[in-house]
């Protein structure tokens, strides 16, 4: 007999989780227990769901401890299982191993020996980017950076600037670059060490800066009359697409890194900015407004030509390509909102990922299972997470002040 | 004895008639003063018979006549002894009366006149005796007519028995020919009603031949209807829990978020009783091992597959094959 199964379900993975049992001399504060983390990552991806761990009939902390059948009666196929003990000189080992519950198979064994007690949450999400590699196939993000700029109201009634780069959960902040002058549209390096941003910290005018993180030595590369704004980096890190007015309408122009030269793709009266480059680095979008509403448009570097790409509702702005270059995310104006969308290329279908009032700058995780975004709470910008297929929204834990514009880092190389 | 009487009544009687005149005339000769009446009278009827008809009238009046002669004989035979008794009787009168006639010389006158009487009584004995010999005569005419007019009659049956045979033998031939005919015409129909009889029977055998061909086409007929709608219902119902499996695995299949559309995927299950997943291996990989196990955690995600009660079905369940090709990209 033959069945023919031509369509499945959408939807999480269910994975069983225990909690990772520790050592008596190993003393981990709340929330600090590695299972917490991968299992806080691992949903937030939408790719996964938990089972809640008051139904589970055992704790098993190692593989011979595992009864596959009470897993089965659960009816989760994946069980994930732990434990931390003390390494090296107040180190830690952690040991996790990953079962299909149907097979009654270990599908991943893995020790992390002497972690950092600082390290131990970058070691959790290395086991989420296993674990998640396992079992969906695609290279789990957990473990790449995410950047933003953080405004702060100072007493003197001025405000702070800083650009910040933290773990993709919103742990372990890094302040890269303060000042007391605006910043803006960080843009990371494809080799995720430098970062390009616009500051408008001399005289009080936009100059677009590149910076390298390790060492925070950084340099103007654009400080042109009027705007200069938006950069973006090629994919292969050796150019910008950044917005220059000159003066005059914004346009979009090529600048080489190494040459200093520019390259003018757009001529228009109407305005042209926010350009990204498709992974493939042969063509562009941007958002212009010459056909009266903000819209996205895409130039063709190989034809010259711009061909329009968005056309549903009024306001299409801020986009961005996926990794795999199928999908864009951009800001979407559904009614009086500004939404998180994503659009399939090849058809054009449109599905809107969020719900706040004034969401914006999207940008895929390098794995394009994610978008992170800014949103408001309270008056206060604030950022976002979301599964690309709108399953999963969450906000992320941040510090005080009011978050914009994030970026999500490419893969760590 | 008596037979032989009815045989020859004639000469019977004339036997009598000879015995009578014999004893009257020994009477006479004993005693002439005690004559005896004459009392005996036979008379022959004459017949003339023309027909059978007659010939029986004639028989039967003969047979009555013979009837009343020996009636007669009878009555004669009473008075023959009756006379004897009288003539013992008288012979012991005489031999009183010689004795008296002995005795009495006296008598002589009388016995003279007796002699007169006597010879009185023999000239009327005479002429009894004539006319017994008359009578004897005519009686023997009357016979010889009576034998002649039997001879007739005799013949006459005898021609009337013959015609009657003849008459007979021609309605025995003409029964015999209707006989025949009959026969013939009953063998014409028996032969008749056999060929019909033959070619009904024939025809009830083609008939029933044909009933029985019908029948037996019916039977084949509905025995095939009946394994048809059996193997329907058996295939409506493998069909069925086929469904069912497929909406169970199907259910359970967590489709690869992003995989292509491309991808196929073919697993084979092997099925214990009640549903249990013995073995699921990939025998066509996708190439996708993320896409493969998804598949092979749906099918054994979704035991107990669902089978039909009936386990004389469940060997079309012991293996399936399933075949992984997602069309269309998932909503």
């Amino acid at each position: 007999m033959t069945i023919e199964i031509t369509q499945g379900v959408s939807g999480a993975l269910p994975i069983a989780i225990v909690p990772f049992g520790s050592a008596p001399n190993v003393l981990l504060s709340q929330g600090d227990n590695p299972s917490d983390i991968v299992q806080a990552d691992l949903i937030r991806s939408g790719r996964f769901k938990s089972v809640d761990n008051k139904d589970f009939i055992t704790q098993p902390h190692e593989g011979h401890e595992v009864n596959f059948r009470d897993w089965r009666l659960l009816d989760v196929p994946y069980l994930l299982i732990g434990k931390v003990s003390s390494g090296e000189e107040g180190m830690f080992d952690i040991q996790f191993q990953l079962f299909d519950v149907f097979k009654s198979e270990q599908m991943e064994g893995v020790i992390l020996r002497n972690v950092e007690k600082s390290r131990l949450r970058s070691a959790a999400h290395q086991i989420s980017d296993l674990v998640y590699e396992v079992l969906t196939g695609e290279k789990g993000a957990f473990s790449t950076r995410i950047m933003y700029v953080v405004v702060e109201p100072k007493p003197s009634g001025r405000h702070l600037y800083s650009l910040q780069v933290a773990d993709i959960d919103g742990h372990n902040p890094k302040k890269i670059l303060t000042s007391s002058e605006p910043m803006m549209s960080p843009s990371w390096s494809p080799n995720g060490e430098w970062v390009a941003y616009v500051s408008y910290e001399h005289d009080g005018s936009s100059a677009i800066f590149v910076q390298e993180i390790s060492t925070g030595q950084r340099r103007v590369v654009s400080k042109q009359p009027g705007i200069n704004g938006a950069p973006a980096w090629s994919p292969d890190g050796k150019r910008l697409a950044i917005t220059l007015s000159k003066g005059s309408n914004p346009d979009i122009y090529i600048l080489d890194l190494a040459s200093d030269t520019l390259q003018r793709i757009t001529k228009s009266y109407a305005i042209d900015t926010e350009p990204s480059w498709a992974p493939d680095g042969e063509s562009l979008v941007f958002t212009s407004d010459r056909g009266g509403n903000p819209h996205i448009y895409q130039y063709g570097f190989a034809s010259g030509k711009i061909k329009r790409l968005t056309y549903e509702g009024r306001y299409n702005a801020r986009a961005s390509f996926s990794p795999d270059g199928r999908f864009l995310t951009f800001i979407h104006r559904p009614d009086k909102r500004f939404n998180v969308a994503v659009m399939t290329l090849s058809s054009g279908e449109l599905q809107i990922l969020s719900d706040g009032r004034l969401d914006e700058s999207p940008s895929f995780s390098p794995n394009g299972s994610m978008i992170i975004y800014a949103t408001e709470d309270d008056n206060r910008g604030v950022l976002a997470a979301v599964s690309v297929d709108g399953s999963v929204k969450q906000r992320l834990a941040m510090q005080e002040g009011d978050i914009r514009e994030p970026a999500w880092a490419p893969f760590n190389r | 004895m008596f037979k032989e009487i009815l045989k020859h009544p004639f000469f019977f009687i004339v036997s009598i008639l000879l015995h009578v005149i014999l004893a009257t005339l020994l009477l006479f000769s004993l005693d002439y003063q005690n004559p005896m009446p004459m009392q005996e009278k036979v008379s022959v009827m004459q017949a003339m018979v023309v027909d059978e008809a007659k010939v029986q009238q004639a028989m039967r009046e003969l047979d009555d006549a013979e009837e009343k002669k020996r009636q007669s004989l009878a009555d004669n035979q009473k008075r023959l002894d009756d006379q004897e008794r009288r003539a013992e009787e008288a012979k012991r009168k005489r031999q009183a009366e010689e004795r008296r006639l002995k005795d009495a010389e006296a008598k002589r006158k009388r016995e003279q006149q007796a002699a007169l009487q006597a010879e009185k009584k023999r000239k009327i004995e005479e002429q009894a005796k004539l006319k017994a010999e008359a009578e004897k005569k005519r009686s023997q005419e009357a016979q010889k007519q009576a034998e002649q007019a039997k001879a007739k009659a005799d013949a006459e049956r005898k021609r009337l028995q013959e015609a009657q045979r003849q008459a007979e033998l021609a309605k025995q031939k003409a029964e015999d020919d209707a006989r025949k005919a009959e026969e013939a015409k009953l063998q014409a129909d028996r032969e008749k009603k056999r060929i019909e009889e033959q070619r009904l029977k024939e025809e009830e055998a083609a008939r029933r031949a044909a009933e029985s061909d019908r029948m037996r086409q019916q039977l084949e007929a509905e025995q095939q209807a009946l394994a048809a709608e059996r193997a329907r219902k058996v295939q409506t119902e493998v069909d069925r829990y086929q469904s069912l499996i497929k909406q169970k695995v199907m259910s359970k299949w967590l489709r690869p978020v992003n995989s292509s559309d491309e991808l196929r995927c073919v697993v084979r299950v092997k099925i214990a009783p009640g549903g249990l997943v013995l073995i699921a291996e990939v025998v066509e990989s996708s190439g996708n091992p993320v896409f493969d196990r998804s598949v092979e955690v749906a099918v054994r995600s979704a035991e107990p597959l669902p089978l039909p009660a009936d386990a004389s079905m469940f060997e079309q369940f012991r293996e399936i094959r399933f075949v992984f090709e997602p069309k269309g990209q998932l909503n």
